[in-house]
């Protein structure tokens, strides 16, 4: 592996210095809970478009879509990646509106105005694990040890220290001001290093004699169940806690839409461009340049110090820790504030004054970090933790969400209580059936059981535990009564 | 050239120019909140400067 220009590493250098300098710059500013966790509720088109799309694409999309792109070709634009374009522009057209005059803070505290202290609490527990930033820390950890030489534990402690820093300091203000320098530099990095990687195999026409046709089958090849499963994973916009915490921060309706339809086509561009250079990377793998046995979520590293010129692989470096700690100061962030503001206070506490709320989610920041850590010894690949928190998330709160959202009628707790702790549930008792009873298939990456002559894959959690979710709210509307 | 090349190069044309647009859009609104103003209220035309 070629050793960094110091050049590169001034770069790098003086990135992470001006992300801290801006934290403690801001911190000065915040006064009450609002400021610090929802910037005051003024946040603008322009300024949403930069918060919403740095923070939701993280390392798991550069790097984990590049490694899926490398292996399996366009499918991942297509059918990974376009069911996220369509719930995105149903939530820019219809969420928007719904939220209108709502003073929650958070998803979870938005459920808990509808149904209740029980649901806000399991609301907030989905969201909490959601909302950890296992991807990104994994791909930092990966970016240290391929760029740096420096052990995974330790580049990831680093990166993400830095990140809690700032967004400690000086809360959302610090966190969307970061962010928009973040933006500028993951996006403009990526357009840059696009040709260079490109030019390097020869194009698509390249890249074509190598892999053949199959890297250009937009369904892919995987069993359709499994990319369903995938694709699927989509409805997760929909409770997204930190669209709802970022439509919160909002200064109005109109705003928000705009910046969701923006943003869609941000993320599309961002999503092909990472696509083509993985399908580059994949080529140049199979054709001997990089080792064939290059972890998938390694690959765009590995090209970095190959093709890019002085300058250009520096703010490259630059634009993967940018992407990072975007995401990871802003999950943290909605992290700290499900541990403190939707679980303790409720739970123990309620008479929190805003200097106390502010301490103790600053603290929380750094419990995040830590169970961070644990998730992501326990995934291997990006991919699967991503499937895994995007299912909590989906099977726990998307029926008692929309069903607040646009559901008309009594507000009931009971149904709440039964949809998210029973999709809840579900999910942890099918991943813990698999992880005891199944074995690992090593052909789709992940662990799969075989009963009755039906193969089920770890993936398929969705398929029960939504329906098992729905039962319980349909249940409790019958059951229940109103407060 | 073919569909894919259009794709990049539009990719490359919306992160790259498309985004330094947005940046500035930026810093104009975080320059006006951070100075202490009011953002414009909503459906209402913004003042000049």
């Amino acid at each position: 592996m070629p050793a960094l220009h110091p050049v590169d590493l001034v770069i790098v250098a003086l990135y992470l210095v001006a992300m801290i300098a801006v934290g403690f710059l801001l911190a000065g500013r915040v006064k009450v809970y609002q400021d610090f966790f929802l910037a005051g509720r003024s946040l603008t088109t322009p300024i949403l478009i930069c918060t919403l799309v740095s923070s939701y694409y993280g390392l798991d999309a550069l790097f984990g879509d590049s490694g899926d792109a490398s292996r399996e070709g366009v499918v991942v634009w297509f059918t990974y990646g376009r069911p996220y374009t369509l719930a995105l522009l149903v939530a820019a057209l219809l969420l928007a509106r719904r939220l209108r005059g709502r003073n929650a803070l958070s998803l979870a505290d938005l459920l808990g105005q509808h149904y209740g202290r029980s649901t806000q609490i399991a609301a907030a527990i989905a969201s909490f694990f959601y909302a950890l930033p296992v991807l990104a820390i994994m791909g930092l950890a990966a970016m240290a040890e391929v760029m740096f030489g420096v052990p995974l534990w330790l580049g990831a402690c680093l990166g993400s220290a830095v990140s809690v820093v700032y967004v400690a300091m000086g809360g959302a203000w610090a966190d969307v001001l970061t962010d928009t320098v973040q933006f500028a530099v993951m996006c403009v990095s990526l357009a840059l290093a696009l040709p260079y990687i490109m030019g390097a195999v020869g194009g698509f026409e390249g890249i074509r004699s190598v892999l053949g046709e199959r890297a250009f089958v937009p369904l892919g090849t995987a069993p359709p169940l499994y990319t369903a499963a995938y694709a699927l994973t989509a409805l997760s916009v929909f409770v997204e806690p930190l669209f709802y915490q970022r439509m919160l921060a909002a200064h109005d309706t109109a705003a928000i839409r705009n910046a969701f339809l923006w943003g869609i086509l941000l993320w599309a561009a961002y999503d092909w461009a990472t696509t083509a250079v993985g399908m580059a990377g994949g080529a140049l793998m199979a054709s001997g340049v990089l080792p064939p046995d290059t972890p998938r979520d390694q690959v765009l590293l590995r090209l970095v110090p190959l093709y890019l010129p002085l300058g250009i692989s520096g703010l490259f470096l630059g634009g993967c820790l940018a992407t990072a700690m975007s995401t990871v100061d802003s999950y943290f962030l909605v992290a700290a504030g499900n541990l403190v503001y939707d679980i303790y206070r409720p739970l123990v506490r309620r008479d929190l004054d805003d200097r106390t709320l502010i301490r103790y989610t600053r603290g929380a920041m750094m419990l995040s970090a830590a169970a961070c850590v644990v998730l992501g010894i326990y995934f291997e690949r990006i991919k699967e933790a991503w499937a895994f928190t995007a299912t909590i998330l989906t099977s726990t709160l998307l029926v008692p969400t929309l069903a607040s959202l646009f559901l008309p009628g009594r507000r009931v707790p009971l149904a709440g209580a039964l949809a998210t702790w029973g999709g809840l549930s579900a999910v942890v008792a099918v991943y813990a059936i698999l992880h005891v009873w199944g074995a690992p298939d090593l052909d789709l990456e992940t662990r799969r059981m075989d009963v009755a002559g039906i193969t089920l894959l770890r993936e398929y959690a969705l398929f029960v535990a939504v329906p098992v979710s729905a039962l319980g709210y349909l249940l409790g509307r019958v059951l229940g009564r109103c407060p | 050239m073919t569909v894919w090349d259009v794709l990049t190069w539009v990719a490359i044309a919306v992160l790259g120019p498309g985004v330094l647009v947005i940046c500035v859009a930026v810093a104009r609104d975080l320059r006006r909140l951070l100075g202490g103003a009011a953002p414009p209220a909503p459906g209402r035309p913004e003042p000049k400067r």
